[in-house]
């Protein structure tokens, strides 16, 4: 397996502090050194794991020796880890639920976990200095989340190119449907009242 | 404060390191995942196999 990028969107990352690693391409990296490597080489020391990654990718192993394999692969100092503080949890699951009322209100909320809402929080949480690094591009609707870049996967055994975005917060975006559903609840807690006082 | 010209170096070489381990973890996790995810399913045709009572 191997990458191919556009190296002149990927200088413009410059700016970025972290790459938020998604469940999915962290265990693209862990069962290929190649992926793995070029990835590194193209990030190094910004690649992230977000509290809900790691839980994600050690969740359902139970064979002991996996798990402790898994382990040493996601506490190896070449990732920045994002800390696993109550205050930032609170914080990140608030951004992570209004997220999902904005998906929900605009039909886009099918088939996002509550995992992809958490590091979209934390995306939110960041104030734009990360960007999320994922197979999964339809777990972040584009209402919200623009394409920075695509690295493309060349898997040559299956003769097939796999695309993995990296995703950054559209701002101005996330602001309008902010106003959207704020004003949408409005309406309607001003009609529930109204309908209340009519009983 | 003093400049010492080998930390760099010192850093460099410690990477190295961690991404060396890094690789050998995820040639073991192949290793792994081949030997638990073949004895699995051995298993389950051990477990096919017993049900259809053959």
């Amino acid at each position: 397996m191997h990458l191919r990028i556009n190296k002149t969107e990927i200088e413009e990352l410059k700016s970025i502090n972290h790459v938020l690693v998604d469940s999915d391409y962290l265990s693209m990296m862990y069962s290929n050194e190649t992926i793995f490597k070029e990835t590194y080489k193209l990030f190094g020391n910004k690649l992230t794991l977000d509290p809900f990654i790691k839980f994600e990718f050690l969740r359902d192993v139970f064979e002991p020796q996996i798990r402790a394999n898994k382990e040493l692969f996601i506490n190896s100092k070449i990732f920045n880890s994002l800390p696993d503080h109550p205050e930032l949890y609170v914080q990140v699951k608030n951004y992570a639920i209004e997220l999902s009322q904005i998906y929900a209100s605009q039909s886009k909320a099918k088939g996002v976990s509550l995992v992809d809402l958490m590091l979209a929080g934390q995306l939110v949480r960041t104030h734009d200095s990360a960007v999320i690094l994922t197979g999964n591009r339809k777990d972040y609707p584009m209402i919200i989340f623009d394409t920075v870049s695509i690295l493309n996967v060349e898997i040559p055994r299956e003769d097939k190119v796999r695309g993995i975005s990296l995703i950054k917060l559209n701002r101005l975006n996330l602001d309008s449907y902010r106003d959207k559903l704020e004003k949408m609840k409005q309406k309607i807690s001003s009609e529930i009242s109204k309908k209340i006082n009519n009983i | 404060m003093r400049h010492n010209p080998n930390d760099n170096r010192v850093q460099f070489s410690s990477l190295e390191k961690e991404l060396e381990l890094l690789t050998k973890i995820i040639i073991n996790g192949q290793i792994l995942e081949e030997k638990y995810h073949s004895s699995s399913e051995d298993k389950k045709t051990e477990r096919w196999d017993a049900s259809t009572n053959k």
